[in-house]
């Protein structure tokens, strides 16, 4: 990590994110979550910012495959890591199979818990491809819906799970 | 919200940890997972100036298993990892359950076992905004000299409620310690002071590096439970984790231990109980019951009423023994003859 000196006596380190496949060099201050880092200086902004303390789970993205917090996740802990945002899941804009069927089962209202909630059930699902609807619940307990559409999300997640073959 | 300004650290070894330790003094934390101490620097409840992270030393993140021996979690472990590690599952299924109903998913990613342990206490007159602490009287755990919770208390009644600690108390489990000078072990519930403003005996320098319990005996029955509003997310409003070693009926060791209720986690020995060598029967299990029921003695500074939160340790405590009963496991609440 290469540490470089910016006027005020806030140390400020240039950083590799590893993010949707992509490397971003930014500069960062020991303070900065990876919350702050996503959405205010690379704009990546489907990562929300809501309670800020770890319950609501608007922050959540992936990070070596794992769901996590990123309003409580340190930038510079993030380095060298694999980190996954809402963003990457449909590059160069198609939509992923989970984010298609959250569409075609009418699990969005207002949308601000819906990255959080796409990106949990896509750790879970890349986890186990055949989750029980209570191993979905267990996997969206950090997802809060203010608008509460908790069933059409959960269906939208078992429409993609793999189903036995007969 | 941001967090308050301060400076990160990473160390590869406890030695330079001690050193930067030696040079910061009490402005500096250890980070583990962040989850707790985080959100209370967000919440400027604590202002560190430093943050010495534990992830880089060696073998943070390891478990190991030796049927002589036991189990070695250290540190820094995930919560996860002791959901779904196989050996974990296999030896002390308890307390794989009990790491499963910890927080919710991207918490059990993060947060690990020792900061679950030293996850500090908590009260809804304490656990509030920087706004909201500046509306009211500083309280004990504020630096003050007043309880929102207990009117004219003379101690801070802030709540202990870890998950793991009672479980790993009744499994006999102990903590590894490092300071500069040297390194010791302690049980775990040695780790409590009981007051809710300064609840740990050891802080820093002590470093708390790892958790070794005992192997897992025959016939031994452990279960946790633990109540609180929603299933997903919050922590135990009560809790409480047994172990119980069975001759045929007898019991042969019992110990229990309450969470949620007070500032520490409190452990009930089997020979304080005067239950030791008696047959498991109904009768008994309601008396052990009424034994947790006196000892908890919550207050009101969660969301759960103090009395429903002490009635609940007594039906949890009595749910728990009726499954430890040979040959009643699988059946319900009430459904066993009073005859055993």
């Amino acid at each position: 990590m290469k540490k470089k000196r910016q006027g005020s006596r806030m140390k400020k380190y240039l950083i590799t994110l590893h993010i949707n496949n992509e490397d971003y060099e930014v500069t960062v201050e020991d303070r900065d979550t990876l919350l702050d880092v996503l959405r205010e200086k690379l704009h990546l902004t489907g990562a929300k910012e809501a309670c800020g303390t770890g319950e609501c789970g608007a922050c959540t993205v992936l990070v070596d495959d794992r769901a996590v917090l990123a309003c409580l996740t340190l930038a510079i802990e993030a380095e060298g890591k694999a980190i996954t945002t809402i963003e990457g899941l449909a590059p160069q804009g198609i939509l992923s199979p989970l984010q298609q069927a959250f569409i075609e089962h009418g699990a969005i209202q207002c949308g601000f818990c819906t990255p959080g909630m796409i990106l949990s059930a896509t750790a879970l699902l890349k986890a186990n491809p055949a989750p029980s609807r209570q191993e979905i619940q267990k996997a969206l307990e950090g997802n809060l819906c203010r608008c509460t559409g908790y069933n059409k999300i959960v269906e939208a997640i078992e429409s993609v799970t793999v189903k036995d073959t007969p | 919200m941001h967090i308050p300004q301060c400076t990160y650290h990473a160390p590869k070894s406890l030695k330079t940890i001690f050193s930067l330790l030696k040079s910061f003094g009490t402005g500096a934390s250890f980070l583990a997972g962040g989850t707790d101490l985080l959100v209370r620097m967000k919440q400027r409840l604590i202002l560190p100036e430093h943050l010495i992270a534990i992830r880089g030393i060696k073998g943070i993140e390891n478990i190991r298993y030796d049927r002589s021996k036991g189990l070695y979690v250290a540190a820094g472990v995930k919560l996860a990892t002791l959901v779904t590690d196989p050996v974990v599952q296999e030896n002390y299924p308890v307390l794989s359950y009990a790491a499963s109903l910890v927080a919710t998913t991207q918490i059990r990613n993060m947060a690990t076992a020792g900061g679950n342990i030293l996850q500090n206490t908590r009260c809804m007159y304490y656990n509030r905004s920087y706004q909201w602490g500046k509306a009211v009287s500083a309280c004990f755990k504020r630096n003050g000299h007043l309880c929102h919770a207990v009117e004219k208390s003379r101690k801070c009644f802030a709540v202990y409620q870890g998950d793991l600690a009672p479980v790993l108390s009744v499994l006999g489990g102990v903590v590894t310690l490092a300071s500069p000078e040297t390194t010791k072990e302690v049980n775990v519930e040695e780790l409590f002071t009981g007051d809710g403003a300064m609840p740990f005996q050891y802080t820093t320098p002590w470093l708390l590096t790892g958790i070794r319990i005992p192997p897992p005996s025959k016939n031994l029955f452990s279960a946790y439970k633990k109540y609180r509003l929603r299933n997903g997310m919050d922590f135990p409003l009560a809790g409480v984790a047994i172990a119980l070693k069975l001759d045929g009926e007898i019991i042969k060791n019992f110990r229990m231990c309450l969470t949620g209720v007070a500032s520490s986690p409190l452990l009930i020995q089997g020979s304080d109980t005067g239950i030791h060598d008696k047959n498991i029967t109904l009768p008994l299990i309601r008396e052990v019951a009424d034994i947790a029921y006196r000892q908890a003695h919550p207050v009101n500074n969660l969301e759960g009423d103090a009395s429903r939160r002490r009635t609940m340790i007594r039906l949890m405590v009595e749910d728990m023994l009726r499954e430890a009963i040979p040959g009643y496991r699988g059946q319900g609440r009430g459904e066993r003859k009073e005859t055993i």
